[in-house]
């Protein structure tokens, strides 16, 4: 069906999104220019291209929507979802763990507080309808706080993982 | 560990199922009720583990290993239902390699 990719580790981020649809009605094609059919709202292969590591061009069946909208942390783009809203979700990952959404009418970017999901390099699937699977990972951490403990005298060391 | 993240309600809980053992950096797909896994890092080296939890007898279920350890990868469903594996890297080289599980 495919032959190998013309570059190792060519475009990989886009053909991940392209693996959120299980239904998927045409062809995976390697190819940032390819025009996806839109039956399904979940599929997101169809509206976003990746243009670089931290910025995204949308594009509908070929029109243009956006230009390089700016992701300003988050890079890690395995955990963008369009919910069917519409709207773009994107989840945990480098540096910072935020729940971010992109509103397409407001044309911005705004962090969700409701949750966080506290790790990196995990992977997400798409799960039924609207739900998302948020599958091992790792956590890190970030902050050591040193405090002196007045009454034990002690050194003691707290962590903040996220 | 496993969360469920529902968009709807805006909620994130914690799933009563793990993973068959802790990694980052591995594949996943879902589709007929079971849940794909492949690669990934375990935290010691890249792995060539593929295999698959089933949502109805809540097992996981070893399939055949892929033929190179890989994490970084990218793990698709074609409209043939085929899983491929697009991609990734050994830890060494990045590889142009696309494997296809039927």
């Amino acid at each position: 069906m495919f032959d190998n990719l013309n570059n190792p580790y060519n475009n990989i981020s886009e053909i991940k999104l392209a693996g959120l649809d299980e239904t998927c009605n045409s062809e995976l094609k390697l190819d940032l220019n390819t025009d996806f059919s839109t039956k399904n709202q979940n599929r997101i292969l169809t509206d976003i291209n990746l243009h670089d590591a931290n910025s995204l061009i949308l594009m509908n069946n070929s029109k243009l929507l956006e230009n390089s909208m700016n992701i300003t942390s988050n890079p890690d783009l395995n955990s963008l979802y369009k919910i069917s809203n519409p709207y773009l979700l994107l989840l945990g990952g480098k540096p910072d763990a935020a729940t971010r959404k992109y509103d397409f009418e407001n044309k911005k970017w705004n962090e969700n507080k409701s949750f966080t999901v506290n790790k990196f390099d995990f992977t997400s699937v798409m799960y039924k309808d609207k739900k998302i699977l948020i599958l091992g990972g790792k956590v890190t951490v970030i902050k050591l706080i040193n405090y002196f403990n007045l009454i034990n005298r002690i050194m003691e060391l707290t962590l903040q993982v996220i | 560990m496993i969360e469920l993240l529902n968009t709807d309600e805006n909620t994130l809980k914690k799933l009563d199922f793990k993973l068959k053992s802790p990694r980052c950096n591995f594949g996943a797909v879902y589709i007929n009720s079971k849940l794909y896994i492949a690669g990934g890092f375990n935290g010691k080296e890249v792995t060539n583990s593929f295999e698959y939890f089933d949502k109805k007898l809540k097992t996981w279920n070893d399939l055949t290993k892929m033929p190179y350890k890989k994490k970084d990868f990218c793990l698709v469903i074609g409209m043939n239902k085929n899983i491929y594996v697009i991609g990734g890297t050994d830890e060494k080289e990045y590889n142009n390699l696309i494997l296809t599980f039927y």
